[in-house]
């Protein structure tokens, strides 16, 4: 029997048990300062094995992308398909064809996923907060966590500031009574240093649009419709008000131990806007959702020379949403239809260790414990124990991994790992990975990789205790990944030009994919069960060209385009079934995105595209009137000036967002505002200039 | 007064965060091209409708238009004649009067539309309709609609396309539900579904509830037989854990007059129950078991010993053709892609099948 209920004693001595046998740790992320035009950067040099498909971002990325969150830089600088259901509304990031909640997030090595619904909304996660960001791609998530049958992202904060004090502080205002607020304050001393972030974000989001789902009708005197319009309405009840407040501080010690601990605080009230197909008359209503996080996470590192590194992290998270649906009734009150309350907590402790023995072999051990608590119920629909409908229940997940990299001759790496996992009382099947790199040409840094890894993502808590309909007898998702691809990278014309690249075609079988449906006819709710079985498959690419032309001049252009089709493979349900190798429900076959900037003197144009295929909205792929998503282009233009005065550095910038005012949705029914705009004046105080 | 994210607090924070560093921008965007789209569809006319529910929280309910006479059909006909969406999660039908009326919940509309031209006539949108499931007529001027999750029966009035009065339930807002209507004489009888055990009966020309019996966890459906007699299907809860409880389901029958159950067969604990009708004659019932059709005589005291049809895939909703007695059952599949519709013989044979849309769960007769 799964451990549904645990006293919170036997909790803590098994997670304490657990992490008194953390003797290993490793060092995940190096630093390197640079200092660029006055402006201190800090950039994580993020680890990535050999044989791996990683994309990294680093703190220039994540500064040049300040006011967005990391959903919409992801869908301009990645391969990953993100799927929002709205402006700043759920957003969801997959990769290779999976579903959003095959994508793992990492933050400071601390899984973030919620633990009741087994996914991220990344519209929650402002890029401002993150100081790196690394996308581990199929396999390469193996190396982090398991689950990610797509791949996984990584979070890092609590990098080293520049040396003395330093603030940075960006103002944005924008359409719809936009409004957004970043603001950074950071101390860089010898050994202690401190970082302190704030994000707020507002608006009111209540763009115009010109309704085509439906029809406004004229009436004569007898009610008979005498003529229709399609209707110019405003996206309804879409506000948002975001506050975010990130603490990093650190301590190094002379002998070379880093402490760092960061918390981050999210308070969050969001309205969900109404569908375009609800005729209802526009009476007050109550649609939305209220979130208080706190996550945090202190870890040591230190590194012994180039013997061995070793990390212990140890974090709390603590999640509490709200959501509400009401409408009025007529009588000047409101009719609770749902009063959904939920509180998630989670202990986190991990451990890391890793030792090189020579220059041919290194041996990385990872311990990783999470402790989920899920408090969940309807409100409105009260027990006979005077309590709200919901469960309670608690889940304890530790896994294990040790990888082994050998290095036989010095262009060829060959990693072979494996992990287990335990969630609640039941164990994983073992998931091993290997990786091959073979250094082709170094002149060009031109490598050769593959890989080959098993996977699995065992069910959510919902998947299991949700009432009505969760389902214990659910079975965790298991897959194959295979992965073969390139990457080179070379410099060209005295170094004016660079050119890299990565290429890769991936192969993966998941079984049990976990699918909620309606519990046959005429119930009123859905059950997850084992269903599909899905052959995802297909080729990503990424180029980046970074040339100076001219003097001051300086252009670089990155793109990436992903052809994923994700196909269902499993039994046919009956025989009318007409799934079966179709490719799954809003899953893109193809996408694609370039960011172009061109920058001179202290000019800078910014214009970022991407483009998404068609996406069927039924599993059979019927091209019908409902059947499918139109593909779209979207289009964003920055234009930003730096100003540099002898107490301050000022930036201002003018972002153009949906440039040619495309007329498109992401998810049926729920509108997307077009041609909008948003003005920032960034300020960076020069502390310590002397007046003349 | 909208209370997510209040006014209020809006004002307060955005004056606070917006300060005046940019004066002057050009804050909105263009307008699109009104879109037509009207794809016009064929006429329709005595036949058989099919309202599908679409996917939640999608918009892709839609009306399709089945053709006995030469065995066609044509989907989407609301879309193809009004160039507008039918609208998200399409509840269920009624004939009258040479209207169609169409009940579609999680847009909060009922629809008038004309069962030849697909037009539609009218809609019925008001604030006391946040979740509407079904909707009778009790006279020519006056239906009643139900509704989840709202504990009043509303009180139409179709010239208008307007609410005009409620029938107050008493039940608790977050569990109330009233479900089908039948009506015997003058009383309307409701089934309170959803957490409920309780039919209600109404006296229609008082619009007032007279009495209230409780038939056991859930009372899914209800019909009248051609003998005056009132029928009630249960799904037993369901789920274990069910507030309202977990128990076999049955099938009751009531006496109108007394309001007293006068008979119950039980079906087994976990058994799926649902659709309880009965045929033109009203001689024999009709309904939903595990997936199979089950049909009875209204006159027996057992059920049968197996199932009428034994349908395959999906089963989620079926009808009996009042004029041939013909069995149409509709296949949901996945619950994602279209469904189907299979017609059967008056004999329970199958004879050939037509596409629909995503769930396939309401039918109507359009004469």
């Amino acid at each position: 029997m799964r451990l549904r209920q645990m006293s919170s004693g036997r909790w803590l001595c098994a997670s304490l048990a657990l992490f008194s046998g953390f003797m290993c740790c490793r060092l995940a992320a190096q630093e390197h300062h640079e200092e660029l035009r006055g402006a201190s950067v800090t950039a994580f040099r993020l680890s990535s094995g050999p044989g791996m498909k990683v994309t990294v971002f680093d703190s220039l990325a994540l500064r040049e992308n300040i006011s967005v969150s990391l959903s919409d830089l992801l869908a301009y600088n990645s391969a990953v398909f993100v799927k929002q259901s709205g402006r700043s509304s759920l957003s969801t990031v997959s990769f290779r064809g999976t579903s959003s909640s095959h994508t793992q997030v990492l933050w400071n090595g601390m899984k973030i996923n919620s633990p009741m619904l087994g996914m991220t909304d990344f519209s929650m996660i402002p890029s401002f907060l993150t100081d790196g960001v690394r996308l581990l791609h199929g396999t390469s998530s193996l190396d982090a966590v398991s689950g990610g049958m797509g791949g996984a992202v990584e979070l890092v904060t609590g990098a080293k500031p520049g040396k003395g004090f330093s603030m940075q502080y960006v103002q944005g205002f924008g359409s719809y009574v936009t409004a957004d607020e970043y603001l950074r304050i950071s101390y860089g001393g010898r050994r202690f240093s401190s970082s302190t972030r704030l994000a707020v974000s507002s608006s009111r989001n209540d763009f115009r649009y010109v309704n085509t789902d439906k029809n406004e009708n004229v009436y004569d005197g007898d009610m008979n419709i005498i003529a229709t319009r399609h209707p110019v309405e405003r996206n309804v009840n879409g506000a948002w008000l975001d506050m975010h407040l990130l603490q990093d501080v650190r301590y190094d010690t002379d002998a070379g131990d880093a402490f760092v601990l960061s918390v981050w605080l999210l308070r969050s009230r969001r309205e969900l806007p109404r569908l375009s197909v609800d005729y209802g008359e526009p009476v007050d209503f109550i649609n939305g959702q209220r979130e208080s996080t706190l996550r945090s996470v202190l870890s040591w590192s230190r590194s012994w020379g180039s013997v061995s590194s070793a990390e212990v992290s140890a974090g709390y998270a603590w999640t509490g949403l709200d959501y509400d649906y009401a409408r009025a009734n007529g009588n000047a009150g409101m009719n609770y239809m749902t009063k959904s309350r939920s509180r998630t907590g989670t202990v986190f402790l991990r451990g890391r260790h890793t030792r090189n023995f020579g220059e041919k072999w290194r041996l990385k051990t990872d311990l990783t414990l999470n402790g989920h608590h899920v408090r969940s119920a309807d409100e409105m629909v009260m027990t006979p124990s005077g309590e709200g409908l919901g469960y309670e229940a608690s889940r304890i997940e530790a896994s294990a991994a040790v990888s082994l990299r050998w290095r036989p001759v010095r262009p060829l790496s060959v990693v072979l790992s494996a992990r287990e996992e335990l969630y609640g009382d039941s164990f994983s099947p073992l998931l091993p990975a290997l990786s091959l790199d073979f250094l082709v040409s170094p002149g060009g840094n031109l490598h050769l990789k593959a890989s080959a890894s098993r996977n699995c993502r065992y069910p959510t808590l919902n998947d299991w205790y949700f009432l009505p309909g969760g389902n214990p007898d659910l079975e965790p998702e298991t897959g194959l990944f295979y992965d073969v691809g390139y990457s080179f990278s070379i410099g060209l014309s005295d170094a004016k030009m660079s050119l890299s690249g990565e290429g890769s075609w991936f192969d993966s079988y998941v079984d049990n994919w976990i699918l909620w449906l309606p519990d046959g006819a005429r119930k009123n709710f859905y059950r997850p069960v084992n269903l599909m079985k899905v052959h995802a498959y297909g080729v990503e690419q990424t180029l980046r060209m970074d040339w100076r032309f001219a003097r001051d001049w300086r252009l670089s252009v990155d793109g990436s385009f992903t052809w994923s089709p994700s196909v269902n493979c499993g039994e046919p349900m009956s025989i009318r079934d007409d799934s079966v190798g179709k490719q799954l429900v809003y899953v893109p076959e193809y996408s694609a995105s370039v960011v172009g900037a061109l920058s001179f003197r202290s000019w800078s144009l910014l214009y970022k595209w991407c483009w998404y295929s068609d996406r069927y909205t039924m599993s059979s792929n019927d091209v019908s009137i409902s059947g499918v998503v139109p593909d779209y282009f979207m289009s964003d233009l920055t234009v930003s000036r730096r100003l540099s005065f002898r107490w301050a550095d000022m930036s201002v910038s003018i972002a153009v967002k949906n440039l040619f005012d495309e007329d498109y949705v992401s998810v049926l029914s729920h509108p997307m505002p077009g041609i909008n705009f948003e003005a920032f004046v960034g300020i960076t105080p020069k502390f310590g200039f002397r007046r003349r | 007064m909208k209370t997510t994210v209040s006014h209020g607090i809006r004002r307060r924070v955005f004056a606070w965060l917006a300060l005046p560093l940019f004066s002057l921008l050009p804050f909105g965007c263009m307008e699109k091209p009104q879109a037509g789209g009207d794809d016009p569809a064929p006429s329709g006319g005595d036949g058989l409708f099919i309202l599908s529910e679409g996917s939640f929280n999608s918009g892709n309910a839609s009306l399709s238009y089945y053709d006995p006479a030469d065995r066609s059909v044509e989907n989407e006909v609301f879309y193809r004649a009004n160039g507008q969406r039918l609208g998200d999660t399409g509840q269920s039908m009624t004939y009258h009067d040479g209207v169609l009326w169409v009940v579609v919940n999680g847009s909060h509309v009922i629809f008038a539309v004309d069962p030849v031209t697909f037009r539609e006539k009218g809609r019925v949108t008001a604030p006391e309709l946040p979740s509407p499931r079904c909707i009778r007529f009790v006279t020519d001027e006056k239906a009643y609609v139900t509704q989840l999750f709202d504990s009043r029966i509303l009180i139409v009035d179709p010239s208008t396309y307007s609410v005009t009065g409620t029938i107050e339930t008493g039940m608790d807002q977050g569990s109330a539900s009233t479900e089908g209507i039948v009506m015997i004489g003058n009383d309307v009888f409701v089934n309170c579904w959803s957490y409920q055990k309780s039919v209600l009966k109404i006296d229609s020309s008082t619009d007032e509830i007279v009495a209230s019996l409780e038939v056991g966890v859930q009372p899914e459906s209800v019909c009248a037989d051609a003998f005056g007699r009132l029928w009630a299907l249960t799904d037993g809860g369901a789920w274990e854990g069910n507030p309202a409880g977990y128990e076999a389901p049955k099938l009751v029958r009531i006496d109108p007059e007394s309001f007293t159950v006068e008979t119950e067969i039980l079906f087994n604990l976990g058994d799926s129950l649902s659709e309880l009708q009965t045929d033109a004659s009203g001689e024999n019932l009709y309904f939903l078991r595990n997936g199979d059709v089950w049909k009875m005589s209204a006159s027996a005291s057992e059920l049968p010993s197996g199932p009428f049809i034994d349908a395959d895939g999906n089963p989620y909703s079926f009808t009996v053709s009042p004029e041939t007695g013909e069995i149409y059952v509709s296949d949901a599949v996945d619950y994602q892609q279209n469904g189907a519709v299979v017609r059967y013989s008056a004999e329970g044979v199958r004879e050939d099948e037509f596409t629909v849309g995503i769930c396939p769960g309401s039918f109507c007769w359009a004469y």
